[in-house]
């Protein structure tokens, strides 16, 4: 059986439905381990890392078997290499994906997911606030930007990812997933003494405030969901259990740099997708 | 020796030799300018939709037209002119009264706090009774609203206090008002947001006095706070797009133009540094046969403009380099389709908030 990809808006309940259905028939073929192509780039890192300490160490769901898809290596960029077709993407990825796709049950994307943090690690030249929801909040002594605004201005600095994510959907014909990216470190502390490629302008700007990073993870979220639904791609939300009260990260799953998570969000992370097929599939 | 006052007039004040014997686009009824306006003088602009061309041409020549409430810089340009950032001065939309443009300035000084204040849609966003459309999608929350308007009023006062020129473009007479306290909307309530109400709304249409003494009091309140700022005062030549009035649209037309352009005369004549510029005369005077506007002979196509920015920039700022701003003659049947797109590309960048005058739900009342 094959999974047809639909063009035009679906809601993410329609999406989940669909991919639930397809997993449902599935499941009744005789072999029930789930080929998972992940594709992501480096909120894949940590997956790409439990993966393996999970296989050494028996713990890896026995239904699932992941081939990864890292689209930061370099024979993969440019996304857009051809000047005269900006809207082709690079053939090496489509011959690579494409090839994997013959192997695979399923599409994982790990992709993209930092954007909020371009935008709002670090404070502002002009300092900016605004609200998520009715009831947040704003910082007097910022500037106050509508929040449609700063939507728009994010969605308009993931424009080029989601180009190339778009047409990465385009050459899939299996269900796809997306796995929410994990949400801001609110320790100010762990991120100095981790600062990775930001050291130098954390000194000079400082990290913006937690609330405000969260609320801006939380638009961008806002926006995959969106573009999830557009595009038949069913969107996961992060596992509940590597948030804190706030909806910021936990410390175990801090990485070692400002914005990603650690091995152990990686194993919640792989652990949360198994739990959601088996529980699609009742 | 002359025989009669009109012997030695000069050649502008003859119909024939200044206007029917002309060349289209030398036809140049300014004569001369009140005062000048240097490339360092912060130009500010406010008004009906028409003023909007002003900006766009004061900054596409390169001179200082003065933003006071610009967008964040995270917010793309393109972004910014959809949120109506630097489309005037501040983001205080289109002001098509002089009755707004005063209740605007004592709002700005917490001199007026009108009753009616927000408008609420019914998915939960909010209006500005007082800029519409200046969120293309409403504010999200009544926080953001409050913020945003706070922003925008302490912006008009930095504007007023720091510019040396102000162009203000009078576009109607005609308007809606609360019964409650007579704050004056630029639209009427329920067009883009809010609920019409008759018990709470009345129609206005103001007379010549009454916009003169709204100009002259606007004027007044500017000069108490900045003594050196020079008003240019224009009247946009577009016509209502629909009146209120139990008449035609196009008396109900005549009549508002008539009285802005008899109220800026009077304005200009009472004031010192305040200056009528006659845009109004350039696109709507019958020596261009209609040309100046559109297919649906209300919208100025970009030939108009052009020539009344090309008479504002030679005259007020001495620009002797304004090719860009002159549109060379070439074959009519050619100008005719050549600039068709392109004046069509610049109308749909004006933002006329007055258009939602004109959709169905309107028509059906």
């Amino acid at each position: 059986m094959r999974f047809r990809p639909r063009s035009g808006y679906l809601s993410p309940v329609k999406t989940a439905r669909i991919a639930r259905d397809w997993l449902a028939s599935w499941r009744q073929r005789d072999n029930p381990v789930i080929r998972v192509l992940a594709i992501g780039q480096s909120n894949m890192a940590c997956i790409v890392h439990a993966t393996e300490l999970m296989q050494q160490e028996s713990r890896f769901p026995p239904g699932l078997r992941f081939t990864f898809v890292q689209m930061r290596e370099e024979k993969y960029n440019p996304y857009f290499p051809d000047a005269n077709n900006r809207d082709r993407l690079n053939p090496a990825v489509e011959e690579d994906v494409k090839a994997q796709l013959a192997e695979s049950d399923l599409v994982v994307s790990y992709l993209g997911g930092n954007a909020h943090s371009v935008m709002g690690l670090l404070n502002h030249t002009r300092p900016y606030d605004f609200t998520f929801a009715t009831a947040d909040p704003l910082d007097r002594n910022r500037e106050m930007v509508p929040r449609n605004l700063v939507r728009s201005s994010l969605r308009d600095s993931m424009a080029e990812h989601l180009k190339m994510f778009s047409a990465l959907r385009g050459l899939i014909d299996k269900p796809m997933i997306h796995c929410e990216s994990p949400p801001p470190i609110p320790s100010d502390q762990h991120i100095r003494d981790h600062p990775g490629v930001f050291a130098n302008r954390i000194e000079t700007k400082g990290i913006a405030p937690a609330s405000f990073r969260l609320k801006l993870w939380k638009l961008q979220s806002e926006i995959y969901r969106e573009f999830c639904a557009a595009n038949n791609i069913e969107f996961l939300p992060i596992p509940e259990e590597t948030a804190d009260a706030e909806g910021l990260l936990r410390s175990e799953a801090w990485g070692t740099d400002p914005t990603h998570g650690n091995i152990w969000y990686g194993e919640q992370s792989i652990n949360r997708l198994a739990r959601h097929l088996s529980t699609s599939n009742r | 020796m002359a025989q009669h006052p009109y012997e030695d007039a000069p050649a502008y004040a003859f119909w024939r030799r200044s206007v029917a014997d002309m060349p289209l686009h030398e036809v140049d009824p300014v004569i001369r300018a009140e005062f000048a306006i240097s490339k360092t003088d912060r130009v500010a602009t406010a008004g009906s939709c028409f003023a909007q061309n002003i900006s766009r041409y004061l900054q596409q020549q390169g001179f200082n037209f003065y933003v006071a409430e610009k967008a964040h810089p995270i917010v793309s340009r393109q972004l910014a002119h959809q949120y109506n950032y630097g489309t005037f001065s501040a983001r205080y939309g289109n002001i098509y009264t002089a009755r707004q443009l005063v209740q605007l300035l004592k709002r700005a000084d917490d001199e007026f706090r009108p009753e009616e204040d927000i408008w609420e849609t019914e998915d939960g966003r909010f209006i500005d009774p007082f800029r519409p459309q200046i969120q293309p999608d409403g504010f999200s929350t009544r926080t953001e609203y409050s913020a945003d308007r706070a922003t925008h009023l302490a912006k008009v006062r930095g504007l007023i206090e720091q510019l040396d020129v102000l162009v203000f473009t009078l576009g109607l007479t005609e308007c809606w008002r609360s019964r409650a306290d007579g704050a004056v909307f630029p639209l009427c309530p329920g067009v883009a947001g809010g609920t019409f109400d008759p018990a709470r709304h009345e129609f206005i249409n103001f007379g010549v006095d009454e916009i003169a003494g709204d100009l002259l009091e606007s004027i007044d309140w500017i000069r108490k706070r900045n003594t050196k700022a020079k008003i240019i005062l224009t009247v946009s030549p577009v016509p209502l797009i629909a009146t209120a009035e139990n008449r035609h649209v196009l008396v109900s037309t005549a009549y508002s133009k008539s009285v802005l352009r008899v109220a800026a005369e009077m304005v200009s004549t009472a004031r010192p540094a305040v200056a009528y510029f006659p845009s109004y005369e350039i696109v709507a005077g019958s020596f261009n046969k209609g040309r100046y506007f559109a297919n649906d002979l209300r919208s100025v196509t970009e030939e108009g403009v052009s020539h009344v920015m090309r008479l504002f920039l030679k005259h007020y700022m001495g620009a002797t380099d304004i090719a860009s701003v002159t549109i060379a003659p070439g074959p009519e049947h050619q100008r005719v389709s050549n600039t068709e797109t392109a004046e069509m590309a610049a109308l749909v960048e004006l933002n006329c908030d007055e258009e939602a005058l004109d959709r169905p739900t309107i028509a059906q009342r």
